[in-house]
Parts: C-alpha cells; structure tokens; sequence
C-alpha cells in the first residue's frame, strides 16, 4: 500500500511537471519594423550556435542572449536546436576560441532583450512568450 | 629533468584556481570587450619507457610514471568590438612546447571585418584550417576525446599562420555553405629527441613559406558537417642534426686541406654534398589534404577524416584517418575510435657517404656521417595505428571531465609518433626495430571560462 501511494504521488509530480513545461513557451522576437514575419526553428537555432550570421532577410543578425540561469533560455535550445547547455557550450566554445564568431552578447532579463530588439531593425532575441508586448514581434513561438 | 617539472608547477595551480572561481567569461557592459579562456588538465601514463608519448613536436612526454605536459594548457582570449562589423582578437596560450617549457606565447592576434553579411576578412595571426579540428584542436572542452586524433593531427606541425583569410558563407535551403581563402606563412618549433649519439639537440624550426589553402564545409540541419580542405607551402627546416652535419663535412674537408689529404678532402665533399641531397630543406614543397565528416545529432556524435600529406622534401607522404563514435548518456559519451597513420613514401632515402672499410681519420667521419644522415631519416618511420576507447563527462556545464585508453599498434622498423630521449640509444633501437603494443592511459578536465 506504502509503495502504491509513493508511485501515485511519484506520478503525480511528474505530471505537475510535464504540465509546467509544456506551459512554458518561449517567443523568438524581432524588432516591429523587420521585414520577417516568421522564422523556423532552424533559422533561429543557426543564429543563435553561430552557424549562420545573417537573417533570412539577408541581414546581419544581432542576437541577444539570455543568462545561462535562464528557463527561457534552456527551452529555447532544447527545443528550437535539440540542445543541451553543455552542447551549447560546447559549440560557442569551438567557435569562439577558433576566432570565427563570438556569442551573443548576453542580458539579463526579459525587458533587455525587448529593449535591444526594439532598438535595432536587425535584433533578434528570445522571451517568455508571456512578456511579449506591442514593441516587439513574435516570429516563431517553441514550447 | 626536476627543475622542468618545477615549471609545470604554477600552471597546474593556475588552471585549478581559475577553473574553481570562474564561472563565466567576462562580458563589459556594453558587450563590446569580452574576456574567455579555457584550459586543459590533463595527465598521461603509458606503459613504456622506451620512448616517451607525447603531442608530437613537444620536448618530451610521459613514460610510466604519470605526466601532465602532454595536454595541460591554458589559454586566455580577448576580443574587442570596434563597431558591429569590425572587431579585433588575441589569444595567449601556455602548453608544453618544443623546448619543454609552459611559455606563454602570443597563439592569434588578428582584426576581422565583416565586409558584407556573408563576407568575412581577417588579417593578422590565427589559427590555420588544415584539417577539420586544426583551429580549436587545443581546446579539449569542444572536443569528445582528451586530444585530437594524433594519427591525423600529428602530421601537421603547426596551427597556427600570418597572413590573411576571406570566407563567403552562403546558405542555401537548410544547409549553410562557407568556404574560406587563406594565405601567408607559418612556422613552429619541433622536437623529435632530446639528443643524438649523446649530443645535445635543440628544436627543429620548420616554416610554411607562400601557404595557400581553401577549406569548404557544409552544415546541414540534422546535425551533418562536410569537409573538404587543401592546402600548400614552401617548407624549410632549421635542424641541429643537418647542421651538425654539414659541420661535420666542412671539418673533414678544412682536415684534409691542412694535412693535404685529397681522401679527406674528398670525404668532406662527400658529407657536404649527401648532407644536401638528402636533408637540406629549402622551400621544398608540401602539401596537406583532407575529407571530414562529423554528425552530431540527439545522443550520437560521430566524427571521421581521411587527410593525406606529400612533400618532396625528406618529411615523408603519409595518410592518416580516424573514425570516433561517441553516444550520448545522460552527462555521459562513452566513444570508441580508430585510427592509422601509413608512410606511403619516404621520399628521400639514405645514402652511404663513404665505404665503411678505410683507414682512422675517414672511417670516423664517415660513420658518423653515414649514422648521422640516417638517423634523421628515422623520424620518416612514423607508421601506427591506435585504438581509443573512453568517456566524457560533462560534469559542470562548463567542465568536462574525461578518461581515455589508447591502445598504439606500431609495426618493426617505426618509431610511430613517439618522442625518442636519444634514437641511437640500444633500448630506443629496440624499439624502432621490433613490433609494439603500447598502451597509453589518459585523464583530464577541460574547462571553459
């Protein structure tokens, strides 16, 4: 009987989080005035690990980062690029110390990353799809 | 040997308090300057003394009493943003080098303008693409195993070069295309023993003059990278063993002038004129090839590369080629890899100077003539293959901690790519001459900062 309720209640938190973590989505933003209207995870993933430079419109990307501490930032890698943050590390680490890209420069919060987009027509960045407001643009939603 | 392990000392105690405090590189403010590094502490045991193992080129390496120069490092980057497009960046490394020292030295120091969105100039001193890890294969963190794969990677003496680089990346549906143009010259110090016959043996110098070279890659989106790269230089050698002889030579010859001895005089003409054919390099030409492929997709991570080298000078043609399979775990990738470095042409081969059977003075500096030339060709033998079989664990997420084992198959008459203390010494002879197995035990932790 013992074991029974320790399964249940087992079951019942891995429930709780399976549901917490499928409630968090994460938007992938652009500044209002980008001529994007979506983007696919790829698109965002290869700017973000540094296998691409430019926006699909052929721009200069300037990614902005969210802190390594961030939950929006693993979901954001897990699900748009399949990776873990060791991986993550991994890569910027064979690029950074190979001289051929440097990482995206990182902020703090969720209002950073909206105030880097909103300042720059080539911006892209990442929030909580719960924080988004008029002075950004979603392109692609992940969860 | 005690005051060489005194100098490993404060690096050891660098690396573990810089690891131990720094979580993350430094960013300022405006996210123009940033600071990074990352390192290696690793040590290396392997089951003979005959030789030693080591990253070739280095001043020494590990026996059976475990030693760590073979891969501890530390390397610090800087980076500045002038403005969005143009940046410039420089990169200190200390690891055990050719004169068994942990000197600090200046690896990059380069400016790099992003011309148009896909068009990439840089220009000053960086890292050089030879092959498909060529320019991170120092920063263990971003590899699977402990170090890059020694039958293809130690083909290659250097990483590094001046000069200029131009990459145009264009994507075309989900694969991203770069090929990158370089050009300039490279040179790096090398050691293969510490003494010759008994005499003492600095490092040989090697420089890559007119190096030109194209490296392409393709990116797909479910984790498959290709490779494919070429490159060629003018190489010249600095050697106190062609040195030595050709001394050697001008003795004989300056003797027999003073003794008006035409047999020594022709003996020293002998050395002189051998010693040039064979050994003199001189902007001779060299090339190195590639194909690589790697995977890394969910839990595997798969790398292979096949890269050939010709010269016509006396550094002889090989081919090397591994393949590594790694799956993921949890924070575990266990892996397992093969590999094989084959000579297919020694390209120069030895001469005997002068007939062994003479009176005193001759037969001296021919046989020292004669041992002399050949043991410099020894360092063509380099023929091995390895087995690898061990695991990463990515124990923090900026550490990897890992535990390696390669089995090293070397065939009679090869020295493979170990480091001979002294190649005319009876032990070392052995070596050369008989089939072995050596087995190398390999720990590290790699770290990103």
């Amino acid at each position: 009987m013992k074991l029974k309720h320790t399964l249940q209640a087992a079951a019942a938190v891995a429930l709780l989080t399976l549901a917490q973590a499928a409630s968090a989505q994460v938007a992938v933003i652009v500044n209002p005035k980008s001529s994007m209207a979506s983007m696919t995870p790829e698109q965002a993933a290869a700017i973000f690990l540094g296998k691409s430079s430019t926006l699909p419109s052929g721009q200069t990307a300037v990614p902005a980062d969210l802190p390594e501490s961030s939950q929006a930032r693993e979901i954001f890698y897990s699900k748009a690029a399949g990776k873990s943050p060791a991986q993550v590390k991994a890569t910027w680490a064979r690029l950074t110390f190979s001289g051929k890209a440097t990482p995206p420069k990182e902020v703090p919060t969720a209002a950073d990353v909206k105030k880097h987009v909103a300042a720059n027509v080539d911006a892209i960045g990442y929030i909580e799809k719960s924080a988004v407001d008029s002075t950004v643009k979603v392109v692609l939603t992940v969860e | 040997m005690s005051e060489k392990k005194l100098r490993r000392l404060p690096l050891a105690a660098a690396a573990l308090v810089t690891c131990m405090s720094a979580q993350a590189d430094y960013q300022s403010p405006d996210g123009n300057f940033r600071l990074s590094g990352f390192g290696t502490l690793g040590a290396v045991h392997s089951s003979t003394n005959d030789v030693e193992f080591n990253y070739p080129g280095q001043g020494g390496g590990a026996g059976t009493t475990p030693n760590m120069s073979p891969d501890s490092k530390l390397a610090v980057q800087g980076s500045y943003k002038f403005t969005p497009t143009f940046s410039a960046t420089t990169q200190v490394m200390a690891r055990y080098d050719a004169s068994s020292q942990y000197v600090p030295s200046v690896d990059w120091i380069f400016a790099k303008w992003q011309a148009l969105p896909a068009l990439t100039v840089r220009g000053g001193r960086m890292g050089a693409p030879f092959f498909m890890v060529s320019d991170f294969r120092n920063v263990g963190y971003a590899n699977t195993t402990v170090r890059p794969n020694l039958d293809v990677y130690g083909q290659v003496p250097t990483d590094q070069f001046e000069g200029g680089d131009v990459t145009y990346q264009y994507a075309l549906g989900s694969t991203t295309f770069n090929a990158t143009l370089y050009a300039g010259d490279s040179k790096a110090d090398y050691a293969s023993a510490f003494r010759s016959s008994g005499r003492e043996l600095g490092p040989s110098n090697f420089q890559l003059k007119k190096l030109k070279g194209l490296n392409l890659t393709a990116e797909m989106d479910n984790g498959l990278t290709l490779r494919a790269g070429y490159s060629k230089s003018k190489i010249s050698l600095t050697s106190d063993s062609v040195n030595g002889l050709l001394a050697l030579g001008a003795q004989a010859t300056g003797l027999g002038i003073l003794n008006s001895s035409p047999a020594l005089v022709d003996v020293g003409t002998k050395i002189t004129n051998a010693t040039n054919a064979t050994l003199v390099t001189q902007d001779k030409d060299i090339s190195f090839v590639g194909f690589g492929a790697s995977y890394d997709q969910d839990n595997w991570i798969i790398s292979g590369e096949y890269t050939k080298r010709r010269s016509n000078s006396f550094i002889a043609d090989t081919t090397g080629w591994y393949t590594n399979v790694g799956y993921r775990v949890g924070k575990f990738t266990p892996y397992i890899g093969f590999s094989r470095l084959t000579v297919n042409s020694a390209n120069v081969t030895a001469t005997t100077v002068v007939p062994l059977a003479q009176v005193a003075p001759l037969t001296t500096f021919a046989n020292g003539a004669n041992s002399g030339i050949q043991s410099v060709l020894n360092v063509q033998k380099l023929a091995q293959r390895t087995i690898t079989l061990g695991s990463r664990w990515d124990v923090m997420p900026n550490v990897a901690l890992k535990a390696q084992w390669d089995q090293i198959h070397k065939p009679a008459d090869s020295w493979g790519l170990f480091f001979t203390r002294d190649p005319s010494a009876a032990q070392e002879q052995s070596f050369l001459q008989n089939r072995r197995t050596v087995n190398v035990l390999s720990v590290s932790m790699d770290f990103v900062f």
